[in-house]
């Protein structure tokens, strides 16, 4: 079967002027995603995770098309969205849909949540009976768990649960094939974090929704996906089902990541072995030559420096960007 | 004797509708070297306890019960006098590190200042004991760094800074407010370990207040769950994660999803975080509550010891429903 979104070498680069530079000199170039590629097959649901500065956010932003890719394509359902030109991709952008990380901020406090949930649908389809389109409303938020009688309530009004359940509404009712979700639960208290988490599975599954999921909780990530990229400065580390990826990774930088995560289980938590890992994420404006993780990495070599690693296809869809790789068993068993 | 002691602590804050309860009846004590974790969710109430221990509520606010320090009450000591122990013998470190550094002062000049204020230090002695301390919380190249801009460090490093510079005065007391939730897992496990560290090298006791259970797991002797400016329950880390007898930490625990299971679906506790200004006469938990009882939301639970060490306030913990 065909993936529903191919994206193949996708690069995006922000041009970043130095403070006190000339106006004529030339802008330094900022590669917040460089050469990712992945396939996403209907009806799954990718989770990406990594640090702040991996580029992860920038990801989504590009497939979803609020900044431009400076090279790749992203092609879907057969068709290169990056290649595309405005108006064509307006129509497209229908089927890709995105869920933001404040839910609060990501809603438009003048304007009640009604029309808030219906603006795309008249937006993309303007001639959709007004009758029609508050039936939709009422459909969407019984769906997601909100009384469809605060339909004229406004977003101040709501708790950031709450809120999140509006956009998911929002994001749905143009039955999208595509739901880009940008840590969707990191603003939100446990208990009601695991509420939003139930509903977007159930979600996914009920409606065979394609959904990229990220977020830097792995524990969350692994939950909701089927498989799993780890991105480090722009770059895809280790790509595996989520299972096989959070209980025997194969790039170091995976297994730092992993065994970082606290697990609420003091027994085991005390227990744990733990190599953490040194340092900080490198400026993306000048990233190491070779393997941009080599700076802090514990296998590093003098040779990781030379090139940078490709992608190693190790079978079942599990591919490690690491010559040097090998299985860890990060969580002792259970 | 402890170190720190709280007893049936009360903050209130006067809001333009009617005064709100964001602490209520809370007594908690921590002895010398200790680690006490005090978990919950925004609203909870944790960091209100202990900005009204440090005399650090806002200004609608204010707190009455007893805050006993050392053998001295704090929430009575003449601000003088409060200075000094907040100062020399509790500090305290917040969740964002660029709000609580001043953008405009050198990383030299902050910390000296500390230390010549409240050491009589001279500023080379000053600035040469903080450089020290910045080695100690292992920010590399320390002496050549430390006449740098907060701005010019990372999250990670400003919470380093953060850390070095309560340590100054050799603080009996840490209270760390969600020391890491700003910062990713990576460099959240270096501050935790730097914590665990500080705490034996240096003897210091912390309370950490946090929402993430995963870190309490790793770093907290004894673990107090809050809800709703309430304490709900209180025990030994061990204990308390093991054998959860309130229906909301039994709740909290299973909400969580954890990187070494294979859940299908998270349990969840119904409704929404407490509205503070309007919470029942009775337990605080009651609206959400799936073992709740008809006298829940009239009465409230006492806070009740059991099992020698442990606390809880439920008129129906889990141990006893069959």
């Amino acid at each position: 079967m065909s993936p529903i979104l191919s994206v193949q070498s996708l690069g995006v680069t922000f041009d970043v002027r130095p403070r006190g530079a000339w106006p004529w000199t030339a802008p330094l170039k900022l590669h917040a995603v460089g050469d990712v590629s992945f396939d996403l097959a209907a009806g799954e649901c990718l989770g990406v995770v990594g640090e702040s500065g991996s580029g992860k956010s920038t990801l989504a932003r590009a497939i979803v098309g609020t900044v431009p890719s400076s090279h790749g394509k992203i092609i879907f359902e057969g068709r290169d969205l990056a290649a595309m030109d405005v108006s064509t991709r307006r129509v497209h952008r229908k089927d890709v849909q995105m869920i933001f990380q404040d839910p609060l901020a990501a809603l438009n406090p003048r304007m009640p949540i009604g029309d808030i949930i219906a603006e795309p649908l008249i937006t993309h389809f303007p001639a959709t009976p007004r009758a029609q389109v508050k039936q939709r409303v009422g459909e969407l938020m019984e769906r997601v768990g909100l009384l469809p009688n605060l339909v004229n309530r406004y977003p101040h009004e709501f708790s950031g649960g709450q809120c999140q359940r509006i956009g998911i509404a929002r994001a749905l009712i143009l039955k999208p094939k595509l739901v880009i979700c940008d840590e969707p639960v990191s603003a939100l208290d446990v208990s009601v974090q695991a509420q939003v988490v139930n509903l977007l599975r159930e979600l996914q599954r009920d409606m065979g929704l394609s959904m990229i999921f990220i977020a830097h909780d792995l524990s969350v990530v692994k939950h909701i996906s089927d498989r799993i990229v780890v991105m480090y400065l722009g770059r895809i580390m280790e790509r595996a089902a989520s299972k096989t990826l959070t209980s025997v990774p194969e790039h170091p930088y995976s297994q730092a990541l992993i065994s970082s995560v606290p697990i609420p289980d003091p027994v085991r938590e005390k227990a744990r072995r733990r190599p953490v890992l040194e340092g900080e994420l490198p400026s993306p404006l000048s990233p190491p030559s070779g393997c941009v993780f080599r700076t802090r990495c514990p296998k590093a070599r003098p040779d990781c420096a030379a090139e940078r690693p490709p992608m190693i296809d190790l079978g079942h869809g599990h591919g490690v960007a690491c010559p040097y790789h090998a299985p860890m068993q990060v969580l002792a068993e259970t | 004797m402890s170190l720190l002691e709280i007893e049936d602590l009360t903050v209130t804050f006067q809001t333009g509708d009617q005064p709100v309860n964001a602490v209520n009846g809370v007594s908690l004590q921590i002895d010398a070297g200790e680690t006490l974790a005090i978990v919950g969710e925004s609203g909870s109430g944790k960091s209100q306890t202990a900005f009204a221990a440090m005399g650090l509520l806002a200004r609608n606010g204010a707190a009455t019960g007893m805050v006993r320090f050392d053998g001295r009450d704090l929430l009575h000591l003449p601000q003088r006098e409060l200075n000094k122990v907040r100062s020399t013998e509790i500090a305290m470190i917040f969740q964002d590190p660029m709000t609580s550094l001043n953008p405009y002062m050198r990383i030299s000049d902050q910390m000296a200042e500390v230390l010549m204020l409240h050491k009589g230090m001279s500023k080379k002695q000053a600035v040469n004991e903080a450089a020290q301390m910045l080695d100690a919380v292992r920010i590399p190249d320390a002496r050549a760094r430390i006449t740098m801009y907060p701005h010019e460090f990372s999250g990670g490093m400003r919470q380093r800074i953060m850390i070095a510079m309560a340590l100054l005065c050799r603080p009996r007391l840490l209270i760390a407010d969600e020391p890491t939730t700003a910062l990713d897992v990576t460099v959240q496990a270096q501050i935790m370990n730097l914590l665990g560290d500080i705490r034996r090298d240096f003897g210091t006791a912390i309370i950490l207040i946090t929402h993430d259970l995963g870190v309490v797991a790793g770093f907290c002797d004894r673990t107090l769950v809050m809800y709703g400016g309430q304490i709900m329950e209180e025990g030994t880390t061990e204990d308390v994660f093991a054998r959860p007898t309130h229906p909301y930490t039994v709740g909290l625990l299973s909400a969580v999803p954890r990187i070494d299971r294979d859940d299908d679906v998270l349990a969840t506790i119904s409704g929404e975080p407490p509205d503070m200004s309007n919470l029942p006469k009775g337990c605080p938990f009651s609206p959400r509550c799936a073992v709740v009882m008809p006298h829940c939301p009239g009465v409230k639970p006492p806070l009740t010891d059991f099992d020698g060490d442990r606390r809880r306030a439920c008129h129906r913990p889990i141990s006893e429903v069959a």
